[in-house]
């Protein structure tokens, strides 16, 4: 997979404090769904509009299908190959979707009857087509974030890049928003997204970068929990108690053990190998085994963690 | 530049002003005013008798002078009213930053907003004019039996120094947009515009004496300001900045 945006030790500094972004370097491959995680003012929105042209960085660059993102001679096959959805909608209420779609796809160069045929696709997938003449002002926050997404997508860009595309919709719409990104992937699209729903991320996402003002880890969300975390094991048992961790805690492979009546919970270096071990031990032992579950640490756990951790660095280094 | 990018914009503002009806209506009241003060002058002249052909039409003309001088306001006025939201409402509505997601260049977002602010009040100020030379022309006929209006100085008014004030005070919206550091400071210095280029045509067409050469060095001056702020507002026009730092 070659890739379509490579970020290079990009810093966007503001007038007063510290960097937006402070050098962060990555890269985001065709066809993959690429999120973007981190608390607020972490950067994220700044590198979305760095990702997409809009702001210019204050060191370092960025290349979309290798043009850099500052050529102004590249402006428009740049912005004719990214699809934007911003944090806010910013549809022009007083007109209709249908109004808005129009006048986006223009400024594209589209055609009318391209444009007609695009919206009519994608307004039906999102429900929209049938109030497609209604000003937007009397739509919901949630109507207002599909048109929008429409509108990234009307163009047929390489690349949608979407700042938060599942905020004010509800369960039903935001499910098929992810199938629909999902669908855009399958489709050879590239998807980079900005948010805070980490299960959302850990979903859709064949990888995830998060920052704070820095890049502090860039991985498939699987690879990332088994990089953060060991594996972990519940298990629960009918005639346990606390000295079953006696027993345990020196058996080979096991990190970490813990009682919560009744289960016993366990963190393996490597469950596959030292599972069948523990369970034996503990049925040697005279426990009674009821279930026993491997569970898996999550994306948030991970978000957590390391953001925890960068905010601890920061704090001894200040 | 492409025109049709410029052409959308326009159409989409021009949309946009005219879904906010209490803005569009205000747009017509200082022309119809003034429209209504130089048909008021030519009817009470017409009331009058006199004798003389030519001081009938000289009359004419100076009591249309004021109503002619008044409506020049309006290109500003109406510039300025428009003008100044122009930029500073796709900021307040985020809609700026899926426009500057789109190709439009520099140059075609600022040509492309200088048409609305610029093309309704002179459209105003041309039906105006229009439509006082037909009245005053109606009226005087019976008795002069010649058309009085237009005369030299009013085409000239209404097509060469209209559109220049027009100019000038839309492109002196667009650069202060450039150069304000937040939307709010953008509308109120907008209202600065308005001042001096009422003073200016205060003093050259109400106190000056009236004349070609006074009239041509106007307008010249109008269209190196306007052509001056244009240059200025494309050279300024930093769009990361107003993206990032407006609030």
């Amino acid at each position: 997979m070659s890739d379509f945006v490579t970020v290079t030790n990009l810093t966007r500094s503001f007038r007063s404090g510290s960097p937006a972004v402070d050098h962060i370097t990555f890269s985001v491959r065709r066809g993959e769904i690429f999120s973007l995680l981190g608390p607020n003012g972490a950067g994220k929105t700044t590198t979305i509009r760095l990702l997409s042209g809009l702001i210019y960085p204050t060191s370092g660059e960025v290349r979309i299908l290798g043009m850099v993102s500052t050529d102004s001679s590249q402006m428009e096959r740049i912005h004719n190959a990214i699809g934007l959805l911003p944090e806010v909608p910013g549809l022009y209420e007083s007109l209709s979707a249908m109004e808005n779609l129009r006048f986006h796809g223009r400024m594209h160069g589209l055609s009318d009857a391209t444009i007609h045929e695009r919206a009519r696709e994608l307004l039906t997938v999102f429900d929209i087509w049938g109030r497609r003449d209604e000003k937007v002002a009397t739509y919901s926050k949630g109507m207002k974030q599909k048109v929008a997404i429409v509108r990234a997508l009307l163009h047929d860009p390489e690349c949608l890049i979407l700042d938060e595309p599942l905020s004010g919709l509800d369960p039903e719409a935001a499910k098929s928003t992810r199938d629909f990104l999902v669908e855009q992937r399958r489709r050879g699209r590239t998807v980079i997204v900005s948010t805070h729903n980490l299960d959302d991320a850990d979903r859709l996402s064949d990888r995830v970068a998060v920052i704070r003002s820095r890049l502090l880890a860039l991985d498939t969300p699987s690879d990332l929990k088994s990089r953060l975390f060991h594996s972990r094991v519940e298990i629960r048992l009918q005639n346990g108690s606390p000295s079953v961790l006696d027993r345990v805690r020196s058996l080979p492979g096991v990190v970490n053990a813990s009682w919560e009546s009744p289960t016993l919970i366990l963190e393996l270096a490597e469950p596959e190998n030292e599972l069948p071990d523990v369970i034996s031990a503990l049925v040697g032992a005279g426990f009674r085994l009821q279930y026993v579950t491997p569970t898996e640490h999550t994306l948030e756990d991970v978000y957590l963690k390391l953001v925890d951790e960068a905010r601890n660095s920061a704090g001894a280094g200040s | 530049m492409k025109v049709n990018r410029v052409r959308e914009l326009f159409r989409k503002d021009f949309a946009e002003l005219r879904s906010n009806r209490s803005v569009f209506i205000s747009l017509f009241v200082f022309p119809v005013l003034f429209l209504l003060e130089g048909i008021g002058s030519a009817i009470a002249r017409s009331l009058t008798t006199t004798s003389s052909h030519a001081v009938l039409v000289a009359s004419y003309i100076s009591g249309a002078s004021l109503s002619l001088d008044l409506l020049l306001f309006v290109p500003v006025i109406t510039a300025v009213t428009i003008g100044s939201n122009s930029i500073v409402q796709e900021k307040t509505t985020h809609s700026l930053e899926p426009l500057l997601a789109t190709p439009i260049t520099d140059t075609e977002l600022l040509v492309g907003k200088a048409m609305t602010p610029l093309l309704p009040g002179l459209i105003a100020v041309w039906v105006c004019y229009t439509v006082l030379f037909a009245v005053i022309d109606v009226l005087a006929w019976p008795v002069t039996h010649a058309i009085v209006f237009p005369t030299a100085v009013a085409l000239f008014q209404m097509w060469i120094v209209a559109p220049l004030l027009g100019l000038l005070g839309t492109f002196g919206v667009l650069t202060i947009s450039s150069w304000a550091k937040d939307a709010r400071a953008a509308q109120q210095m907008s209202t600065v515009i308005e001042l001096p280029a009422i003073g200016l045509i205060l003093v050259v067409f109400l106190f000056l004496p009236s004349s070609w050469e006074v009239l041509g060095l106007f307008a010249v001056g109008l269209a190196v300001v306007s052509y001056a702020l244009l240059r200025m507002a494309i050279r300024r026009f930093d769009r990361p900045s107003i993206l990032v730092s407006w609030r």
